[in-house]
């Protein structure tokens, strides 16, 4: 599967009222099962992960995290982008010191090169002082989407 | 032959993206004769040992970090190469690794 086709327009949530990451994750668990992306056992997987393994990443000009359960807990791939109301506190991988971050990137993975390219693309553009101020002046959700397309599309090319 | 091995929580997609990025580093400098594989912390303690060199992106585990001192394996921080910041400071300390094997 092309990794551009796991972003979908029905994928972003922008401005979620979440008190904590759990609060977070339940959120965003039960509108990705509504569309068909995730099983039952996802929002339960996503957060164990989280503990075992945080997922939190700091660049230069944003904090983010790559929320991600494995492949058993999901139908089909997704990149789900989301930002909160309120930063939450999160923990940094490998390092597992806090950061607070309003950005998530939930990424629905299962096993290709593709998927790991969006990865890499991520991690390309957080560190990407336009992508950041871009997505942090964007408050509607099918405009992100819109950006955020264009941005893998012109990666592309590169 | 030298291995490294590089682990991650899940093993899907954090350590296959750093394998790929140290896979193209040994190309494009020319660097053949070793083996980089991904694999999860649940596998990791039962193949650690027969690797040369343990690149981590989620934190080591007591269980992990003892096979690590017991076994003489060199650990090196991947999440630079995972992040892309400076990741220079990541592939020095591989390269060293790898230096130091062939010394000994």
């Amino acid at each position: 599967m092309d990794y551009k086709e796991m972003l979908q327009p029905e994928l972003v949530f922008l401005n979620i009222d979440a008190k904590d990451r759990s609060d977070l994750y339940s959120k965003v668990a039960a509108k990705l099962m509504k569309l068909g992306y995730v099983k039952d056992s996802y929002e339960a997987a996503l957060n164990k992960r989280e503990d075992e393994f945080p997922t939190g990443v700091v660049s230069d000009f944003i904090s983010i995290a790559l929320p991600h359960a494995n492949p058993e807990n999901i139908n089909k791939p997704f990149v789900a982008v989301v930002t909160t109301k309120e930063p939450l506190k999160m923990l940094q991988m490998g390092y597992n010191t806090e950061e607070e971050a309003k950005t998530f990137f939930f990424l629905g993975i299962q096993h290709s090169d593709d998927q790991l390219t969006l990865l890499q693309e991520f991690m390309a553009l957080i560190q990407d002082k336009e992508f950041v101020a871009d997505f942090e002046s964007i408050s509607d959700e099918s405009e992100m989407y819109q950006y955020i397309a264009k941005r893998f599309a012109e990666a592309e090319v590169k | 032959m030298a291995k490294i091995i590089v682990a991650c929580g899940s093993g899907v997609a954090s350590s296959e993206l750093v394998v790929k990025h140290i896979d193209d580093f040994f190309e494009d400098h020319g660097i053949t004769g070793v083996t980089v594989d991904a694999t999860d912390f649940k596998k990791l303690p039962d193949i650690l040992a027969s690797y040369d060199v343990y690149v981590w992106i989620a934190r080591p585990s007591e269980e992990i970090q003892g096979i690590v001192d017991d076994n003489n394996i060199a650990s090196v921080n991947g999440l630079p190469i995972f992040t892309g910041q400076k990741p220079e400071t990541s592939y020095k300390e591989i390269i060293m690794a790898l230096k130091n094997l062939q010394t000994n």
